[in-house]
């Protein structure tokens, strides 16, 4: 199955600075140069995109979590909501 | 200038529908905190919410006026009536004339917004009912204030998110301190527990799962309550010269904006309200033995304003009481600061300071002293009431115990 990985890496870079070095999976959400609420605004965007939920509180999540960790949260969801009950 | 000073209080709250009930709560640490029932709102997003239970219009109201009045409206006349009761104000002829009513609300008639819509967008109505817009309307509230305590001098609404009430509080504070109305009744009212409304807080995503602990360590976020604070001010030659009892006086209030950002704290523009708020009491900053902080339960407001603390007291910060009423209702958004308020003015008359609930261990960002989980016995002299808005717009109130 594809992964959510390219849309999830074109959103965040359309979000920070063009002159910011490659994305890393391992960078923290909470270094990429977004505040807070502009990851909350990318979530709200990668759950439109792919009509899931994501439990991200800006209180306790984003701090802990990478790019990479948000491409496979985003990946399992999207797999849990094609697979047939 | 005239003295101002408090003769009156109100209110209606998740916890008690009356000050002393309100206050024996939070003293006592009974949590307002439950899972939501009104209307819609019951469907939402699983989170606890302060809710004002028991809450009967029809105790209230006569029936032909229930159709008139939202909810908000209602809890602050409510709180309004408690008031102007308990301040002992005849509030008619030339001084209903001289007396102001100056409301603050975050969301004015939300109940009735929110159903009228869903009404129609989702219920397919033909029409709407034809007080909707009155019912709804931001100064709706203060309308409702003049007209059943008879207030007939300036009347308005302010509105600027959870300081709303700070700023109505402080705008009349202004007025009676300068002698352009000898009284007023002001506050702040909300109840804006909408599924509208819920659900938009829950996509800033900065609500708890479980409850709220301000300043703790592990704290998760806010939650949302509803009520009204309403308090009557009036100068001091005025209380004196009826023999009114005087509860506390107002001394001092500070305002600054960010200028920044939609929703993040920032530092120096909450110490520069709470700078001002000293400066304009004249008051020394050792002299203020409790701070009833905006206290959100956040990561970011409530090390920011630790922060902000820090900078307006330097040493003498460490000494200071400080705790969340929000701990204990949620935060009531446009009324909070009323609520909050009270709850300073009856630490100042009872000599006792109301703990932050729900703490379960410092956090290094936040080192303060929070009267955590119980309330402690200790005499407070002055108070500041901290209101810090989204947008950025800081509304801090010094008040102090009356002297004569």
């Amino acid at each position: 199955m594809a992964s959510a990985a390219e849309d999830i890496l074109e959103m965040i870079t359309g979000r920070i600075s063009p002159t910011s070095d490659a994305l890393q999976l391992s960078e923290p959400l909470d270094k990429l140069g977004l505040d807070s609420m502009q990851v909350v605004e990318l979530i709200f965007d990668i759950e439109e995109k792919f009509d899931i939920n994501l439990p991200v509180n800006a209180n306790m999540d984003i701090e802990s979590k990478t790019v990479g960790d948000l491409i496979q949260a985003v990946d399992q969801l999207v797999a849990a909501k094609a697979k047939p009950n | 200038m005239n003295r101002v000073v408090i003769t009156g209080l109100g209110v209606v709250s998740s916890v008690g529908q009356s000050t002393q009930d309100y206050w024996d709560s939070l003293i006592a640490g009974r949590s307002g905190f439950a899972p939501p029932t009104l209307g819609t709102t019951a469907q939402a997003t699983g989170k606890l919410v302060g809710e004002v239970k028991g809450f009967e219009p029809a105790a209230h109201f006569e029936s032909s006026q229930l159709p008139l009045i939202d909810r908000v409206s209602q809890f602050a006349v409510v709180a309004a009536r408690q008031a102007v009761s308990q301040s002992g104000l005849a509030l008619r002829d030339e001084l209903a004339e001289r007396t102001a009513a100056i409301i603050g609300t975050g969301s004015g008639g939300h109940t009735t917004i929110d159903e009228s819509f869903h009404r129609l967008y989702a219920a397919g109505a033909a029409r709407l009912h034809p007080l909707t817009i009155p019912k709804a309307m931001m100064s709706a509230p203060a309308s409702q204030v003049s007209m059943y305590c008879g207030v007939k001098g300036p009347v308005f609404s302010v509105s600027s998110a959870c300081a709303s009430a700070t700023h109505a509080i402080g705008q009349a504070f202004h007025m009676v301190r300068s002698g352009s109305v000898t009284c007023a009744v002001t506050g702040g009212a909300e109840a804006s527990l909408t599924f509208g409304a819920m659900k938009g807080w829950e996509a800033m995503r900065i609500m708890s799962p479980d409850t709220c602990r301000p300043f703790s360590k592990d704290r998760k976020g806010m939650l949302i309550g509803e009520g009204a604070a309403i308090v009557v001010l009036e100068t001091l030659d005025h209380a004196r010269s009826r023999g009114a009892d005087i509860l506390a006086e107002i001394a001092g209030f500070g305002m600054s904006a960010d200028s920044k950002d939609l929703t993040a704290p920032d530092v120096n523009g909450m110490t520069r309200a709470i700078s001002a708020a000293l400066a304009d009491a004249a008051l020394p900053p050792d002299m203020i033995d409790y701070v009833n902080a905006h206290g959100t339960g956040t990561t970011a407001n409530d090390h920011a304003e630790t922060v902000a603390l820090h900078q307006s007291f330097g040493v003498l910060a460490r000494q200071l009481a400080v705790s969340s009423t929000k701990s204990v209702i949620g935060h009531t958004l446009g009324a909070a600061g009323a609520l909050e308020l009270v709850a300073a003015i009856m630490a100042i008359r009872d000599g006792v300071v109301p703990p932050t609930m729900n703490y379960l261990g410092a956090d290094p960002e936040c080192d303060l002293d929070y009267v955590p989980n119980e309330a402690r016995h200790k005499s407070v002299r002055a108070i500041l009431n901290n209101s810090f808005a989204f947008g950025g717009l800081n509304a801090v109130l010094a008040a102090r115990q009356f002297v004569g």
